[in-house]
């Protein structure tokens, strides 16, 4: 590349010029350099001829209340931790939750090939959606926040993930009965899963992809099942809890396995 | 151009712009089209008059200088940045155009302010009388963090030169 003739016509400058934004003695100055400057001039060519589209921006209806500063991160390591939080935004549109949904589902679908998965445990099926008493249809989602980017449709994790869950049922459904969700983790270590409890119960609200308060760490070297499990009336007795809540009706469930 | 009165708006308008700004310093267009959504989506909500293309340009810079300095992004945007183009240069630290290795080991060794400094000079080519104005301070102040950045950039050089020598 050629060298500038004095000071270079800096990007920032030659961006305005190009979106126009310029006022006049400074964009007469601008393309007086221009014409003496071969280097300046093969740079604003190189921003006139990208045409580069952005995609679509995620048309956002949720802040997850995360405090960007001093909120609590709950990790499934024997001791609680605090870590630098931030305030999560997520896409919601009906369209990205049936996505993520059919893609949660064809997931399991694909690793339910057998009567043993790997490393000789048995394999699970596990069930995203299902019917719940008083819920009605419920989806489970998780989204994942890694170095601030948020995804849904994921199904891996490294230690320093955020994870949050995303629950979509019809928002008429839940006013009968007041419906409490449940996080349940179990890191699958061998044939007897130990649950834990990385979050409060919370008061079910229905809707699309709608968000459960707080968000927590997964840990270890081996597959987690995030679960979160619908109860009446009352918050989930946790002393009950065992594996057989990954084939309930009450719960819905997906595996998230280590990177 | 038309006024931008909203965040989507802006997204459009300017959008390709910071993707272009953020490549320069990342080195790969995918990871420079998730740091310019990052920021409008961290905007959106609080989205105000005063948000510009330089606005955003300082924001895009900081976003960047975060995924640069987390060392698990460090790894996968140095092994990326081979089949990226090359930095133009138009405006060099004695004579050395800075490419993205130098610039994270630089990371290592900058307070946020001398990095923005050499994202501003030696990224975005600006002179220092737009940098100055660019990040709201002196000019004397810019030119004093310009020296700073010239002897840890020689003193890179040398140690990998010594390195490369041994």
């Amino acid at each position: 590349m050629s060298t500038c003739i004095s000071e270079p016509i800096s990007w920032l400058r030659l961006e305005q010029h190009a979106l126009a934004m310029t006022a006049a003695d400074e964009r007469a100055a601008i393309e007086t350099h221009l014409a003496a400057c071969e280097a300046c001039r093969s740079a604003l060519q190189a921003v006139q001829n990208d045409a580069l589209v952005m995609p679509e921006l995620p048309a956002l209806e949720r802040t997850f209340g995360i405090p960007r500063n001093g909120g609590q991160v709950i990790s499934l390591d024997a001791a609680r931790k605090k870590a630098r939080t931030r305030r999560w935004l997520l896409p919601t549109t009906i369209s990205t939750v049936i996505a993520a949904a059919a893609a949660v589902m064809l997931w399991v679908r694909s690793n339910h090939t057998g009567p043993r998965g790997e490393a000789g445990q048995p394999t699970r099926t596990l069930h995203a959606t299902s019917h719940v008493k008083g819920a009605g249809e419920l989806a489970l989602q998780v989204a994942r926040e890694r170095n601030g980017n948020v995804q849904t449709n994921v199904a891996t994790f490294r230690v320093g993930d955020r994870w949050k869950t995303l629950l979509t049922c019809a928002p008429s459904t839940a006013l009968s009965a007041t419906l409490w969700a449940d996080v349940v983790v179990f890191e699958v270590a061998g044939p007897d899963l130990v649950p834990a409890f990385p979050l409060a119960s919370s008061q079910l609200e229905c809707g699309n992809a709608v968000a459960l308060p707080g968000a927590f760490e997964l840990t270890g070297s081996r597959e987690n099942i995030v679960c979160v499990v619908i109860s009446a009336d009352t918050p989930l007795n946790r002393t009950t809890v065992g594996s057989a809540l990954l084939t309930s009706s009450d719960a819905v469930c997906t595996s998230v396995k280590p990177e | 151009m038309e006024p931008v009165h909203d965040a989507q708006g802006a997204y459009r308008a300017f959008g390709p712009a910071l993707v272009r700004k953020a490549e320069r310093l990342l080195r790969n267009r995918d990871d420079a089209v998730d740091v310019v959504q990052a920021v409008f989506v961290d905007l959106l909500h609080r989205w105000n008059s005063e948000v510009d293309l330089p606005y955003l340009y300082k924001a895009v810079t900081n976003r960047c200088l975060n995924q640069l300095r987390d060392r698990g992004n460090r790894a996968r945007l140095l092994e990326r940045q081979g089949t990226a183009v090359g930095p133009q240069g138009r405006v060099r630290c004695d004579e050395q155009v800075l490419g993205l290795d130098l610039i994270v080991r630089l990371s290592d060794r900058l307070d946020e302010g001398h990095m923005q400094t050499l994202v501003c000079r030696f990224v975005d080519d600006m002179t220092q009388e737009e940098t100055a104005t660019h990040l709201g301070v002196s000019r004397k102040t810019i030119g004093k963090r310009l020296d700073v950045i010239r002897d840890e950039v020689r003193a890179l050089l040398a140690t990998a030169n010594a390195g490369g020598a041994a």
